[in-house]
C-alpha cells in the first residue's frame, strides 16, 4: 500500500510544481510593475507598440444599466477604430456586474489575469494597495498625459486617489458635494398647500442656498400623515442615510471621524458615535419612527425608493438633490415630483471619500502601466473616447441634437436601448462627453453641475487617506459592532424610549472592540498628513 | 495467506477505479489547500502565496478578539447541532412514512414535496420568509396574527423569535437531503427481513424499531460524523439573507460565516478570510476525529476511517 | 405492503405528510402569485396568496429577454445531464473500493476522501489552479468542472450504502465463480446500489443546477456561458448592491433594475423545469429491487 501513497504524493508534487512554475510566471511578468520603477525595462522587451501590432489593454468598468452585447462590440470595434491609429492601443471592455465586482477584480489580480485600467471603490483602496494589486501613478504625473488629467480634475481632486503617497486612482469628473433633502410627490404637496408654502416649483432642483430646517420636514409629515393617513411620509430602507442629516468627514470608514457640523475646521478625530450631532440626528429619527413619520419595515426593507413610490402609498423620500435631479427621478418614480433642501448649514461638506468614492486606476497586471495610463489620461482628456463609451456610437446609439445635447436615436428610449452606459459620474471626465437630453437638460448642464460644488467647504482633512491595513482585526470587530445597532438607530426603528440607552450599548461595543487604538492611529497618520501639507 | 503479486493482482482493479476520482480530488480540494497557508502571511499578489511574508497569527485575532467572537461561535454551534438532530430524527420519520405509503401517487407527491425546496435559492426565500414576517405588509403581523387575536410583531427587530424561525427555514429547506437518503436506505432493506418478522407477529412500530432503524444506523453515523466535521461552517445563505441582516437580530442569528462576511465586506483581505477557513476546518477536523475515535469503540466498521 | 390502507399507521403517515407538502408548497404557491401581481400592488400590499391585482408584465419581460434565458437554459441543462453522469460515476467508481472491508490501504483512502469536506483553500488557489493550469476561464468546462464534479460527501454515502446493502455474500460467489471486479461493479455493485446512486445523482444534479458560483468566478468574458442561476444572481444581487449603496448616483442606477415581480417570474421559471421532470424521474426511485430479486 505504500506504493500507492507514494505514487499518489508523487502525482500531488508534479502538479504542485507545476502550480507553483505558473506562480512564477505570473510573477515575473509583475516584475515589470512593480514600484521600485523599472516599469521601462517591460517597455524595451516588448518594444514600440504601432497601429499594426497596438498594445492589448483590458479596461474594466461596472455595467450598472444592461446593455446589449451586440452593440457593446460594436462598440468596441468604433472605440478600436479610433484607438489604434491615434494611440496604439487596442480596448478590450470588460463589463462587471456591481455586485460581483469585488470579487472579481480581486481574482484577476491574483491571477495575474491580463487587466489593465480598472475601477476603485474607495474602501477598498487601501487593502488593495497593501497586497500589491494597484500601479502607483505618481510617476506619470510629469508626463503630457498627467497634465492633462490634472487639467480636467484641478489640482487638488487629481491627487485625492492617494494613499501614504501611492496614487492610486482619479476620481470621476462629477458633482461630488452632496446637498440633500427630500423628493416629494407634487400632487400631495399641491393638495396640502405645500407648494404655496414653501415656493416648490416642478424641474426646481439647482440649489441657490435655499435651504430649510428639518423641523419644516417634521411639520410636512405630520400634516401628510394626517391629510393622508394611508400613506407613509417618509421612506427609509437599510442603507446608512444619516449623511442625509449631518456630514461627517468620515475618514474612510467613519470610526473615529471629524465632527464637521460642531466645528468645521476641526481636526480632532473623535468617535462620531458619542458626538451630540450624532445624538442629535438619531433621537429626531427615533422621535419621527414613533409618530408613524417613517417606514415601518425601514431597518430591513431593500426595494429602493422608485419601486416605494411608483407604488403610490408612499410621500417622499430623502435623496441627494443636483441639478436635473428631479427629470431623473421623476423618470424612475413615475410621476411628478418637488425637491427641497434641508440641512444644518448653508455650505456642503466635501471629504475625501466625496470626491473620491470611485477612482479610476491602473492594475498591477498591466503589462505595460505606461500604456494603460495612456488611456486612462484619455478617459480625462479625449471627448471622443468618452462619448463612444459613455453613449455609443453616433447615429447609431445617439444622435446629436441641434442644441447640441444628445439623445437616443429614433425608436429607442429609455427602456429599449441598445447601448447607452449613463455612468459619467463612475469613471472619467463626462463633462467632457455630450449632456444626455433627458428633456430638462440644455448644453450648459455640465457648468450648471459644476457650479453645485461651489457650495461645497471643504473638511480640513481633503486628501487625506486612512491606511487602515495593521487594524483590520479591530475594523473587522467595530464593523460588527457597528451593522448590530445601525439600522434600528439609523432608520428611527429603535423608538424614542430606547435610544439613549441603544447609543450606549453600540458606543461600548466600539469601544471593546478597539475603538480607542483605531481613533489614536487615525489620528497620528492624520497628523502627520496635516503636516505634509504645510 | 494469499501471495503479494496475486494480491495486487486481485485489488489492483480497485485501486484503478479509485484513481480517477482521486485525481480530481487531488486538484480540485489538495492542491488548492497549499493556499491554506495564505491565513498566516500578509498576502502579497506581487510575491504570490508563498512568497508573501509571515504575518503569524495575526490574521486569525478577528476570530478571537472580540467580545461577538464568543456568540457567533455558541450560535454556529448550536444551531448545527439542533440541525443534525432535527434533520436526523425528522428524515427517518419522513422516510418510513413516505416508504411505507400504499398509495403510489400520494408517495410520489411526498417524495417531490421533500425536494423542491432544494429548489430556492437563499435569497428568494428571504422574500419568501419576508412575505410572512414584514412588519407593515406580511401575512403573519395581517391575517395570522390577528385572526389569532394576537398583537402584531416586530419580527426582525426581535431576537428571541429568530432561533424558531431559522430552524424552522432549514427543516423546511434541508430536510429533503437526509430523508432521500434514508428512502434509498430503506428501500435497500431486504424485505425478507419484514416478512419474517410479520410472520412472528410484529407490530409496526417493532418492525421500525428492530429493522428500519438499526438498518439505517451505518448511514445515519456517516452523514452525522461528516457534519460534525463542519460545525463550524453554516449556510450562509440562509443566516444572512434569510435573517435580512438585521442587526437588531444579531445575537441570535450571527454565526461565524456571516461575522466574517460582515467584518471583511469593507475591506479586502484575502489572509483573514483564508484563516476564518482554516479555523473552521481545524476545529471540525478536530471534533471529527474525536467523534470517529468514540464511534470506533462501539462498532469499528461504521467509522468513518 | 401487506397492510390495511387504513390502519393507524397509514391514517399518521399520510396526514403527517399531507401536512408537509402543504408546508412545502404555500411558498412556492406564493412565490408564483408575487410573479403574476401587479408590482405597484406588490410593493404597495405586500404578498399575498390571492394576487388584488394580476399583472402579466413579469412574464412579458421575461420573454422580451428570451433569447439569453434560453441560452441560459441550454448551459443549464447541458452542464446538469453532463455533470451529472459524470458526478454518478465517479462517485460510485471511487466508493466501491472504499467499500471493500479488506481492501489494502482502506483506512487511508477514506481518510484520503473524507479530508476534502474539512479543508479547502479558498477560491484564489482554486482560481489559480484551474485557470492557470487548465484554462477553463470563459469556457464550458467553467460551469462543469470546478467544485461539483466529485463530492467527497456524496462518495462516503455512496459507500456506506454498498457497504451496509450489498450482502458480502454476494461478491464471495461472484469471486468464486471467477468474474473480474470490473464484472462485479458492472453487475452487482451498479444495480444494487441504484436506489442511492439515483438519490446521489439527484443531489448532484441539483448542485449543478442551483450553482451561480462557478458562473461568478470563471465566466466573465463569455456571458453566453451563464446559466440560468448566474442571471436570476445577477438581478437580485445587483439590486442589493444597488439599492442600498451610499451614492445616491448608484442608488439612481438601481431605479433601472427589474421589479420584485420580474425577480420572482425568474426564479419560478429556474424552478419550473426541475418540478416538471423531477416527477417523471420518479419511478427510479420506487422499490422493488430487492436483495431475493437480484439473488433469483
Amino acid at each position: 500500500m505504500k506504493k500507492k501513497v507514494v505514487s499518489l504524493l508523487l502525482v500531488a508534487a508534479m502538479i504542485m510544481t507545476m502550480l507553483a512554475g505558473c506562480g512564477k510566471d505570473s510573477g515575473s511578468t509583475d516584475t515589470g510593475s512593480s514600484d521600485d520603477g523599472d516599469g521601462s525595462v517591460t517597455k524595451t522587451e516588448i518594444g514600440e507598440y504601432t497601429e499594426e501590432d497596438p498594445y492589448h489593454l483590458v479596461f474594466s468598468y461596472v455595467e450598472f444599466y444592461e446593455q446589449d452585447d451586440d452593440a457593446r462590440a460594436a462598440v468596441q470595434d468604433a472605440i478600436n477604430a479610433k484607438m489604434i491609429p491615434e494611440y496604439h492601443i487596442e480596448v478590450e471592455l470588460l463589463p462587471l456586474q456591481y455586485a460581483d465586482y469585488q470579487s472579481t477584480i480581486q481574482l484577476m489580480l491574483s491571477g495575474g489575469d491580463d487587466l489593465d485600467v480598472m475601477p476603485i471603490f474607495y474602501t477598498f483602496a487601501s487593502s488593495w494597495i497593501n497586497m500589491g494589486g494597484i500601479y502607483d501613478m505618481a510617476e506619470f504625473m510629469d508626463t503630457e498625459e498627467g497634465k492633462a488629467i490634472v487639467e480636467a480634475l484641478g489640482e487638488e481632486n487629481a491627487n485625492v486617489g492617494s494613499m501614504n503617497g501611492v496614487l492610486y486612482g482619479f476620481p470621476a469628473n462629477k458633482e461630488s458635494v452632496e446637498l440633500g433633502g427630500l423628493c416629494m410627490r407634487a400632487d400631495v404637496c399641491d393638495e396640502l398647500g405645500l407648494t404655496e408654502k414653501y415656493g416648490l416649483e416642478a424641474n426646481k432642483d439647482a440649489y441657490d442656498g435655499t435651504y430649510y430646517d428639518w423641523s419644516v420636514a417634521e411639520e410636512i409629515f405630520a400634516a401628510v400623515k394626517a391629510a393622508r393617513p394611508e400613506m407613509t411620509p417618509l421612506y427609509m430602507y437599510n442603507s446608512d442615510q444619516l449623511v442625509r442629516f449631518k456630514f461627517f468627514d468620515e475618514l474612510v470608514d467613519g470610526f473615529g471621524v471629524l465632527d464637521w457640523e460642531a466645528d468645521h475646521a476641526s481636526t480632532k478625530v473623535v468617535n462620531k458615535f458619542e458626538t451630540e450631532t450624532y445624538k442629535e440626528a438619531v433621537t429626531m429619527l427615533a422621535d419621527w419612527y414613533d409618530k408613524g413619520y417613517i417606514f415601518e419595515d425601514a431597518a430591513t426593507d431593500t426595494q429602493g425608493t422608485a419601486s416605494m413610490m411608483k407604488a403610490g402609498n408612499t410621500f417622499s423620500y430623502l435623496t441627494a438633490i443636483k441639478p436635473g435631479f428631479l427629470a431623473e427621478a421623476e423618470a424612475a418614480n413615475g410621476g411628478k415630483c418637488y425637491a427641497m433642501y434641508f440641512g444644518d448649514h448653508k455650505e456642503g461638506g466635501l471629504s475625501t471619500t466625496n470626491v473620491s468614492f470611485f477612482n479610476t486606476g491602473i492594475s498591477a497586471n498591466s503589462q505595460d502601466p505606461e500604456m494603460a495610463f495612456k488611456f486612462v489620461s484619455a478617459l480625462y482628456a479625449d471627448a471622443e473616447l468618452m462619448n463612444l463609451w459613455q453613449n455609443g456610437i453616433e447615429d447609431t446609439n445617439y444622435k446629436v441634437l441641434e442644441d447640441g445635447t444628445a439623445f437616443f436615436v429614433e425608436g429607442e428610449d429609455g427602456s429599449n436601448y441598445a447601448y447607452h452606459q449613463n455612468t459619467g459620474w463612475f469613471m472619467g471626465n463626462q463633462f467632457n462627453s455630450y449632456v444626455w437630453n433627458d428633456g430638462s437638460k440644455s448644453a450648459d448642464y455640465w457648468t450648471l453641475l459644476q457650479s453645485h460644488n461651489d457650495w461645497a467647504e471643504y473638511s480640513p482633512a481633503f486628501g487625506f487617506m486612512w491606511d487602515s491595513t495593521d487594524y483590520s482585526t479591530e475594523v473587522t470587530a467595530l464593523q460588527n459592532a457597528l451593522e448590530t445597532y445601525r439600522a434600528a438607530l439609523h432608520t428611527g426603528s429603535v423608538g424614542l424610549d430606547k435610544v439613549d440607552e441603544t447609543i450606549q450599548k453600540l458606543n461600548d461595543a466600539l469601544y471593546a472592540a478597539g475603538l480607542q487604538d483605531v481613533m489614536d492611529a487615525k489620528q497620528e497618520q492624520l497628523d502627520k498628513w496635516l503636516a505634509e501639507q504645510k | 495467506m494469499i501471495s503479494k503479486a496475486k494480491k495486487m493482482k486481485r485489488y489492483l482493479p480497485l485501486y484503478l477505479m479509485f484513481l480517477p476520482g482521486a485525481i480530481y480530488l487531488l486538484i480540485n480540494n489538495y492542491i488548492p489547500m497549499a493556499g491554506l497557508v495564505v491565513a498566516f502571511k500578509k498576502y502579497n499578489i506581487r510575491q504570490g502565496i508563498f512568497g508573501s511574508a509571515w504575518a503569524g497569527l495575526k490574521n486569525f485575532e478577528f476570530l478571537f478578539a472580540t467580545p461577538d467572537a464568543w456568540v457567533v461561535t455558541r450560535n454556529t454551534i448550536l444551531y448545527n447541532l439542533v440541525f443534525i438532530v432535527l434533520n436526523t430524527v425528522l428524515g427517518i420519520l419522513f422516510a418510513i412514512f413516505i416508504c411505507d405509503t400504499l398509495n403510489k401517487k400520494l408517495r410520489k407527491m411526498y417524495q417531490s414535496a421533500i425536494l423542491f425546496p432544494f429548489l430556492m435559492s437563499a435569497v428568494i426565500l428571504s422574500y419568501i420568509v419576508y412575505a410572512f414576517l414584514s412588519q407593515s405588509t406580511g401575512i403573519a403581523n395581517n391575517s395570522i396574527l390577528p385572526a389569532l387575536g394576537l398583537d402584531p410583531v416586530k419580527w426582525y427587530s426581535e431576537a428571541k423569535y429568530w432561533p424558531f424561525i431559522l430552524v424552522f427555514v432549514n427543516t423546511w429547506k434541508g430536510i429533503g437531503y437526509g430523508c432521500l437518503i434514508y428512502i434509498a436506505g430503506i428501500n435497500g432493506i431486504d424485505l425478507a427481513y419484514y416478512e419474517a418478522a410479520k410472520l412472528d407477529g410484529a407490530t409496526k412500530w417493532q418492525q421500525i424499531k428492530c429493522i428500519t432503524i438499526p438498518s439505517l444506523a451505518p448511514t445515519v453515523i456517516t452523514l452525522t460524523l461528516m457534519s460534525v466535521g463542519r460545525i463550524f461552517y453554516s449556510d450562509f445563505g440562509l443566516f444572512y439573507q434569510v435573517p435580512r441582516n438585521s442587526g437588531m437580530i444579531y445575537s441570535t442569528t450571527n454565526v461565524i460565516d456571516t461575522y466574517v462576511y460582515r467584518g471583511l465586506m469593507e475591506q479586502s483581505n484575502v489572509g483573514m478570510s483564508a484563516a476564518a477557513g482554516f479555523y473552521q476546518s481545524v476545529v471540525g477536523f478536530a471534533l471529527v476525529l474525536t467523534a470517529n475515535f468514540i464511534v470506533k469503540k462501539f462498532s469499528k466498521e461504521n467509522a468513518l476511517f | 405492503m401487506r397492510e390495511k390502507p387504513f390502519s393507524r399507521f397509514q391514517i399518521l403517515a399520510n396526514t403527517s405528510m399531507i401536512v408537509w407538502t402543504i408546508i412545502v408548497i404555500l411558498p412556492f404557491i406564493l412565490l408564483f402569485m408575487s410573479s403574476i401581481t401587479d408590482e405597484n400592488t406588490l410593493v404597495a400590499n405586500g404578498y399575498s396568496f390571492i394576487p388584488g391585482k394580476i399583472a402579466a408584465d413579469a412574464y412579458v419581460y421575461i420573454i422580451k429577454a428570451g433569447d439569453k434565458i434560453l441560452k441560459a437554459y441550454g448551459v443549464s441543462i447541458l452542464v446538469t445531464f453532463v455533470g451529472t453522469i459524470l458526478n454518478v460515476l465517479l462517485s460510485a467508481l471511487m466508493a466501491y473500493p472504499l467499500s471493500i472491508k479488506n481492501l489494502p490501504g482502506r483506512k487511508f483512502l477514506n481518510f484520503f476522501v473524507f479530508f476534502t469536506m474539512l479543508f479547502n483553500g479558498g477560491i484564489v488557489p482554486s482560481y489559480l489552479m484551474w485557470t492557470g493550469v487548465f484554462h477553463i476561464k470563459d469556457t464550458l468546462f467553467a460551469q462543469l468542472l470546478p467544485n461539483l464534479l466529485l463530492s467527497a460527501w456524496n462518495v462516503m454515502m455512496i459507500r456506506t450504502y454498498f457497504t451496509t446493502s450489498i450482502p458480502d455474500s454476494l461478491y464471495e460467489a461472484a469471486e468464486i465463480d471467477g468474474a473480474s471486479q470490473t464484472k462485479i461493479f458492472l453487475s452487482i455493485v451498479m444495480p444494487l446500489g441504484k436506489p442511492i446512486l439515483v438519490t446521489m445523482g439527484t443531489f448532484a444534479g441539483l448542485s449543478y443546477w442551483n450553482d451561480w458560483t462557478n458562473g461568478l468566478y470563471y465566466i466573465v468574458r463569455n456571458r453566453d456561458l451563464y446559466n440560468v442561476q448566474n442571471l436570476l444572481n445577477q438581478m437580485v444581487s445587483n439590486i442589493q448592491y444597488l439599492s442600498t449603496s451610499t451614492s445616491s448616483n448608484v442608488t439612481s442606477a438601481a431605479s433601472n433594475i427589474p421589479s420584485t415581480a420580474i425577480q420572482m417570474a425568474i426564479a419560478f421559471v429556474a424552478i419550473l423545469p426541475i418540478m416538471l421532470i423531477f416527477p417523471t424521474f420518479q419511478k427510479y426511485y420506487s422499490k422493488g429491487l430487492t436483495m431475493g430479486g437480484v439473488k433469483g
